[in-house]
């Protein structure tokens, strides 16, 4: 044996077995864990599905599993893959909510809502929302109207347009309706009305019973020329290539054109040549709102035309506009403990600010603009925003499928005089 | 040679090292370190560590319940859930009923429809309503409503005019208390009848001449047990009128008991196959008719069917034609072609769930084909003569003046006479 043993080389041999056991230690932890979990997205509610254990048992999950297994047992195909019956449960609780703002997505569809959370749009270029009609509502209140709540469809209905994307191009604008697409009608509440009352006067009519007959044909062959809303918005929305043939309204005219659907991003920030910053609350916007705003002593907000919406980029773009304090507070209709919405490490030199808005501010927009009008006394041009101040989480699922919850409500309260109505 | 040693003997404590760190998470647990961890490395490809159905399932419902904005109640939210887990089948009969939809379900393949009236059909008349069958033993039938009969007047207040609908819910009304009808016979007498308001069974089979031929009309409104019975008794007091021709209607007739289907057959034709059908196991099991029930139609035989026909009615039609037995008049049938069975759940639901398909005896698969809008493209019986019916207002089945299907089997039956 070598009597001179340098330290220095003892340390190195120490070194490595050291190394040797943390690596082997390394190589267990992937043993155990399999393959990385992160091949399935980072999100939360991913992790929890990863790990065992962590819902507790509920009456509900056994009665799930015996269901499962007995479609396992008896359907007449085989059931391959059972993770689509928890998908479909999903689905179907969803569904069960009837809230426009709670929605089931398949994986493409998910895919594209996150992307577009981000700024990365598919499709024409455009933010559709489902809207249901107040006079259909009203009729449905009442009893004669022959109308059951499956009747209730909503109406599609363009909340916002990516600026410079190729609805925008071709002249859509937040506000309008679609009426078609690709030669089909979409069907909503008010054409299932307009059908019926059309049916009703050809069936009272005095013409002779082969003429009412072909007529009430025809109306039924036009009435199967329909689609639903949430497939129309698919077609408007999903995929780079090809094009939608789109019909919409505004203010009772019709418009028509063909449209290319491709790849657009929608930058979060831009400054318009009169200085005004027109914002939408997708990622990054608090950071390039920082840098657009810089050492300016006031600004204008546009806040038009923004519906698309990450609820983390409203406090954050609020720490960039304004100090610290409490601006309002997140509540339940389930009498949970308001969460407040809280700025630390906000803006210390004084900004003064104005906002334009109007009925496309929606959501995150909305809740920062209101924010900022009850704490600060922020100025707010133009007409009302659309008055949708939820909160809404996603969530996936294991197979690329995800689901919108809205989860609460935004309000500014004070002391003295409780929730403000804005 | 020394130097070599000594690397040997390094590689080997470090290899030592390596295999402690590797076992240290079960020597920490003082537990011995086994082979599994490592053959999950080396061996086959692991699949990804994802939750289970039910865990996904037990997240989501959870979520919902405890996140969402405003209160969900847990039984509704577990309903929806089971909707969603038969829906993501893709298979429009295997659904989910609640405890109220399965108490409604069951009373519907009881086989009997009842409910509080006096016991006839009705059908729209200019002057009031006509009646086109007398249930046996009902009050009407008591208390001498007779077919044909005109009511223009319920509780001596006139109906003309009135939608069918209407004058049908003047009659009808509380168990046991009183109605008075006021009618007009065919000869234009007028009689005024007190019948006391009773619980009904409807016949699942009815019939009757048609007005000014010698064509009989026989309905089954469903395949229930019942209904063998009735059917004997309808044909045997059409013959005994010597009909000249039989239209059996099934149109809106959505199928129920294959036994009673089967049976039925039965007095068509003789120990042939009906339906072959084919399990998720991989078994088949055949339904043939029996050998001993053969009835002699004398006649030539029509059958009416429309899109809502399913099931057992698709089956009686399709073993018919299949057969060459009886022409088939009117639009194309549903396309049902599977089996459900039924599972009762804990809770008071149950689940009605596809277990087989079936195949008609010329081995074609009838099975209805919708594209992505949910619309008709394919399946079903297609008929031997296509007829759609009239969507004029007045037309009601069975109703010779305006049924246009009705008018054209008895067309074909006359065409087939001569």
């Amino acid at each position: 044996m070598n009597k001179k043993k340098s330290p220095w080389k003892s340390l190195a041999m120490a070194l490595a077995f050291t190394a040797a056991a943390v690596g082997g230690a390394l190589l267990r932890d992937q043993a155990d864990v399999g393959l990385p979990i992160s091949n399935l997205g980072t999100d939360q509610s991913l992790t929890i599905f990863a790990s065992k254990d962590l819902e507790p048992d509920i009456p509900e999950g056994d009665y799930f599993y015996y269901l499962a297994e007995l479609l396992k047992d008896k359907f007449v195909e085989p059931v391959k893959d059972d993770q689509k019956l928890a998908v479909g449960a999903a689905r179907g609780m969803i569904a069960s909510l009837g809230d426009p703002n709670a929605s089931f997505m398949n994986p493409e569809q998910y895919k594209a809502y996150l992307l577009g959370l981000t700024g990365d749009y598919e499709g024409i270029g455009v933010e559709l929302k489902f809207e249901y009609s107040k006079t259909a509502m009203a009729q449905l209140e009442k009893e004669d109207a022959g109308l059951d709540p499956a009747d209730l469809v909503p109406k599609l209905v363009v909340s916002a347009v990516v600026p410079g994307g190729p609805a925008e191009t071709a002249g859509i604008r937040p506000g309008d309706q679609i009426e078609a697409i690709n030669g089909r009608y979409v069907l909503s509440t008010d054409s299932v009305l307009k059908f019926r009352a059309e049916a009703k006067a050809i069936r009272t009519s005095k013409a002779d019973r082969a003429t009412i007959d072909l007529k009430l044909r025809d109306l039924q062959e036009r009435a199967k020329n329909g689609t639903t809303p949430m497939r129309a918005k698919d077609l408007a929305v999903l995929g780079t290539t090809g094009e939608a043939r789109i019909r919409w309204v505004r203010a009772g005219q019709s418009h028509e054109a063909s449209i290319p659907k491709r790849r657009t991003t929608w930058q979060p920030v831009s400054k318009m040549p009169d200085g005004t910053i027109r914002l939408t609350l997708i990622k990054g916007a608090a950071k390039q709102l920082a840098t657009a705003i810089g050492n300016a002593k006031s600004v204008k907000l546009d806040l038009r035309n923004s519906t698309q919406g990450d609820s983390t980029e409203v406090a954050k773009c609020l720490a960039v506009l304004a100090p610290d304090g409490s601006y309002g507070e997140f509540v339940t209709q389930k009498g949970n403990k308001p969460v407040p919405l809280t700025i630390k490490g906000g803006r210390k030199p004084p900004l003064a600010i104005q906002i334009v808005a109007d009925g496309s501010t929606r959501g995150a927009a909305e809740i920062l603009a209101l924010a900022l009008k009850n704490k600060l006394k922020v100025p707010i041009q133009g007409p009302p925003m659309a008055g949708e101040r939820v909160l809404v989480e996603a969530s996936p699922l294991p197979d690329g499928s995800g689901y919108l919850l809205p989860t609460s409500t935004y309000q500014f309260a004070t002391k003295a005089s409780g929730a403000q109505k804005s | 040679m020394k130097k070599l040693l000594h690397l040997v003997l390094l590689v080997v404590a470090a290899a030592m090292c390596f295999s402690l760190g590797f076992a240290f998470r079960d020597l920490s647990k003082g537990r011995m370190p086994t082979a599994e961890p490592i053959s999950r490395l080396l061996g086959p490809k692991a699949k990804a560590p994802q939750a289970t159905a039910t865990q996904v399932f037990k997240h989501t419902f959870n979520k919902i319940l405890r996140d969402y904005y405003k209160p969900v109640d847990a039984a509704e939210l577990k309903y929806a859930a089971m909707q969603g887990v038969m829906g993501a089948l893709g298979d429009p009969h295997t659904v989910f009923m609640e405890p109220k939809g399965t108490k409604e379900f069951m009373k519907e393949t009881s086989g009997n429809i009842d409910f509080v009236g006096v016991g006839a059909r009705l059908l729209p008349d200019e002057l009031g309503a006509r009646v086109m069958t007398v249930f046996k033993s009902g009050p009407a039938s008591r208390s001498g409503v007779m077919p044909g009969d005109l009511v223009v007047g319920v509780n001596g207040k006139a109906v003309a005019g009135l939608e069918i609908d209407k004058i049908v819910s003047q009659i009808r009304g509380p168990e046991g208390t009183e109605v008075t009808l006021n009618l007009v016979r065919a000869g234009g007498a007028k009689v005024e009848l007190k019948m006391r308001r009773a619980k009904v069974i409807a016949p699942t089979v009815d019939g009757f001449v048609v007005d000014g031929t010698d064509i009989g009309y026989l309905m089954i409104a469903q395949f229930s047990e019942n209904s063998v019975a009735q059917f004997d008794t309808v044909v045997q007091d059409l013959e005994a009128k010597k009909i000249g021709g039989l239209v059996i209607d099934l149109r809106n007739n959505p199928g129920g008991r294959l036994e009673t289907a089967v049976e039925l057959l039965s007095r068509f034709v003789a120990d042939k196959l009906v339906v072959k059908m084919k399990f998720r196991d991989g078994k088949e099991q055949v339904e043939r008719t029996y050998g001993d029930q053969l009835h002699a139609f004398g006649y030539p035989v029509v059958l009416l069917l429309n899109e809502d026909s399913a099931s057992a009615a698709e089956i009686f039609g399709g073993v018919l034609k299949d057969y060459g037995l009886a022409t088939l008049v009117g639009d194309h049938t549903y396309g049902k072609a599977s089996v459900q069975n039924v599972w009762f759940l804990s809770d008071g639901s149950s689940a009605k769930v596809t277990i087989a398909h079936y195949f008609l005896p010329n081995g074609k698969d009838i099975a209805r084909r919708v594209d992505e809008e949910g619309q008709y493209l394919s399946g079903g019986i297609k008929p031997d003569v296509e007829v759609a019916l009239s969507l004029a207002p007045g037309t009601v089945f069975g109703d010779i003046r305006f049924d246009n299907q009705l008018q054209k089997a008895i067309e074909v039956i006359k065409n087939k006479r001569q």
